[in-house]
């Protein structure tokens, strides 16, 4: 017989290797499979985490500028009660401070519904004009209405859809057993879906009404905020207030903000006990690896070594055969979860920040992707799996190639 | 010295070197083989035969004394090039066989053309030279594990062909099998000498040093070749 | 077909998926980006902290805002009994006054 072209293009030779890799890994067929989905899994987990958490984070961010400086709460038994008038004048006298206002809001329970709301008092004739005017979506009715200003609210989607169900959408009666009479409110509007994840649950309406609502008696607020324009002076004024008023309690955006940043990051429960999980199975994959080939695959290798197959090319195809599984499980892990959180709004995985709420968002988030993250998780994955796999197949390269094939 | 395929001189092979389990399994041997000939290496197990085998084979390197193959010295070869040089030029017929039982008789068979970097069709087209020369045209695609042991030594023999060599080495090839297997064996050798192969078969089966084909035979004993 | 043919399409593949996974984040991106303002006027509107996620309780619902004891309802030994608090970390405390040093009393005259 002739002899073939001898070493021959060397791209053809890497295709060679490449396709005895894939045959290797088609004729272990059922192991490898099994390997790919639970790398493709693990990957998934990951990602879905890392995608969900970093997407509120940025929606809550999103507004961070616009929070009032300082929020005052009064505090006895170190819980929060009502906070007085005469409080304002004293804190609207610290130099710095440019204006302060009593909020009235807390929340309503709907038992038939089993439903939270958040109410919240303010003048309404405010967000008929400007900017505001455009984030509701106004019901048909407003401009015929002569009832009087405390009957009205504008309501969140949320709100919106559970009404809804009972028939309640165009005006909703509060009731509480101890009332004498039920309160009739008209809705004149929704909040639109793109201010949903924070208005969701939202009841807005006149301060008179909510009052009522609330059962706050007069002379009495939930908390106050107060302005300052200048940011360098916001501790010090906060920390005057709680000097002269010990029983007062202040939040200043900076707090809020880290409040934020800590809200979803890796020491929370959730992020924490996914991640170890995650962790420890592909530890268990790689460890796997690690700990060396079966007897037919170390024959195979001395096969190879005893035709003249050189070591090297040994070695590629064995980290060509991790290689594969690794990177299309990476990517395919990585693909998949954008399409789970962004697409199909994380079914599943909602219901962990949801928890036992009646009341609760679309979850149609922004995506917030940072792909140096990204690369970060494919390569700590591919890297020490196709590491792993390289290592105990050198081993055997280098054996004698008569003591394999003797003891295998 | 056209007409040597092979030459040795002085190869000596010495495990555990000046230790107390030192052991020298060849000793200081010579040979010459010349082109298109057919010589058996006779003599009990633990005579040495596979070591030398293997020495000529490039599976061992030697510890004293030269190996040239076709004019070519390769037993200082540093393992890249001795392994190239196998590859390329050395077709090895091992006793066990040594084919993996998952691949097809096809693929076992093209296994050592891959490092060249061939095409697919290109390997098949040589492969099934090689299965329709040996009989095994219908097997092709059968899984080595699911044949019997007769064919699993033709697949053994076309595996050791398919890179063009011209020098052929078989360790006990007849071992597993029974007597008409074994006259068929031999007579694939003839049929290959006669198309200019160079044969070296190690055996102490009296079948294969009886053959006609057998042009010479070389007999050792304890690793050394009696006169 | 040989199998590294099989694999660049598998990977071809991916990279379409890849892809139009790419262009869908381009377009939420710009659209976030465009209605970000609906979002800091409601803001502006109504100074409520935090994301509506969940309404199951007042303190999860505003956890910016609640206060230490909430969570641990009347004593402090009471755990948190609603699944939505595994997934939120605790707000920030850090004006809240450092705990007492005991040691000798300061001299109230000299103020």
């Amino acid at each position: 017989m002739d002899k073939p072209t001898t070493s021959g293009n060397w791209l053809e030779r890497q295709r060679n290797i490449v396709d005895y890799s894939l045959q290797g890994l088609f004729r272990r067929r059922t192991k490898n499979s099994l390997i790919l989905v639970m790398y493709v899994l693990l990957i998934f987990v990951v990602s879905s985490v890392l995608f969900i958490t970093g997407s509120l984070t940025v929606e809550l961010f999103s507004t961070a500028e616009e929070l009032p400086d300082i929020t005052v709460q009064k505090m006895i038994g170190g819980r929060q009660v009502t906070i007085q008038e005469y409080y304002f004048k004293a804190i609207s006298e610290i130099p710095g401070v440019e204006d302060v206002e009593p909020r009235v809001w807390g929340y309503f329970y709907l038992e038939e519904l089993q439903a939270n709301f958040t109410i919240y008092g303010m003048d309404l004739t405010l967000l008929e004009e400007g900017d505001y005017e455009r984030i509701v979506n106004w019901n048909a009715a407003r401009k015929n209405l002569e009832m009087q200003p405390e009957f009205r609210m504008i309501i969140g989607e949320g709100v919106s859809r559970l009404l809804k169900e009972i028939q309640m959408e165009d005006a909703f009666l509060f009731f509480q057993p101890n009332w004498d009479a039920a309160i009739p409110f008209e809705i004149i509007g929704t909040f639109k879906s793109e201010t949903q994840l924070q208005s969701n649950d939202l009841m807005v309406m006149q301060t008179e009404g909510a009052r009522k609502v609330l059962e706050l008696k007069e002379g009495d607020f939930t908390d106050l905020v107060v302005y300052v324009p200048n940011p360098e002076e916001t501790e010090m004024i906060a920390l005057k207030i709680r000097r002269y008023y010990p029983e007062l309690r202040t939040v200043t955006r900076a707090q809020i903000e880290s409040t934020y940043t800590s809200a979803f990051n890796w020491k929370g429960g959730f992020v924490l006990s996914s991640m170890l999980v995650v962790i420890f199975a592909f530890l268990v994959l790689i460890w796997d690896k690690a700990s060396g080939l079966s007897p037919a695959e170390k024959k195979e290798i001395g096969i190879m070594k005893a035709i003249g197959w050189d070591t090297e090319m040994i070695l590629a195809v064995k980290f060509w055969e991790s290689f594969i599984i690794s990177i299309i499980a990476a990517v395919l892990g990585i693909v998949l979860s954008y399409f789970y959180i962004y697409w199909l709004h994380a079914p599943g995985l909602k219901e962990i920040f949801i928890g036992w709420s009646t009341l609760y968002p679309s979850f149609e988030l922004v995506p917030d992707i940072d792909i140096k993250f990204l690369l970060l998780i494919v390569t700590v994955t591919v890297i020490p799996y196709s590491a792993m796999a390289v290592f105990p197949s050198w081993k055997a390269a280098i054996t004698d190639t008569d003591y394999i094939l003797r003891n295998n | 010295m056209d007409e040597l395929m092979l030459k040795t001189v002085k190869v000596t092979k010495i495990y555990n070197q000046g230790k107390q389990n030192e052991v020298i399994p060849v000793r200081d041997v010579s040979l010459k083989v010349k082109k298109g000939t057919s010589v058996v290496i006779k003599g009990p197990s633990g005579s040495g035969k596979t070591t030398l085998l293997s020495m000529i084979g490039c599976q061992i390197k030697p510890t004293h004394g030269e190996i040239v193959v076709n004019g070519k010295q390769v037993s200082k070869l540093p393992e890249k090039f001795a392994n190239r040089h196998k590859r390329e030029h050395i077709g090895f017929v091992f006793q066990q066989f040594h084919l993996i039982p998952d691949l097809s008789v096809l693929d076992n068979i093209m296994l050592p053309l891959l490092p060249f970097g061939m095409r697919p069709a290109e390997r098949k087209n040589r492969a099934m030279k090689l299965l329709t020369q040996f009989d095994l045209e219908k097997r092709g695609r059968f899984k080595v594990k699911d044949l019997s042991g007769g064919e699993q030594q033709r697949t053994a023999i076309c595996r050791s062909l398919v890179n063009g060599c011209s020098l052929l080495l078989a360790d006990e090839p007849t071992a597993h099998l029974d007597g008409q297997l074994t006259a068929d064996f031999l007579g694939y050798m003839a049929e290959l000498k006669s198309k200019g192969y160079t044969i070296l078969i190690a055996s102490h089966d009296p079948a294969v040093f009886e053959h006609e084909m057998v042009d010479r035979i070389i007999e050792m004993k304890g690793g050394e070749i009696l006169p | 077909m040989r199998h590294s043919s099989k694999l660049g399409i598998t990977l071809l593949a991916l990279l379409l998926l890849v892809l139009v996974a790419a262009v869908d984040y381009q377009h939420k991106r710009r659209e976030y980006v465009e209605n970000i303002w609906m979002r800091k006027s409601f803001q502006r509107a109504v100074g409520l902290t935090d994301l509506s996620i969940t309404t199951a309780a007042r303190y999860l619902r505003h956890y910016s805002l609640g206060d230490m004891a909430t969570p641990f309802q009347d004593y402090p030994a009471s755990l948190d009994h609603f699944p939505a608090g595994f997934v939120y970390s605790p707000p920030d405390f850090s004006e809240f006054p450092k705990p007492v040093k005991f040691g000798p009393l300061p001299n109230l005259t000299s103020n």
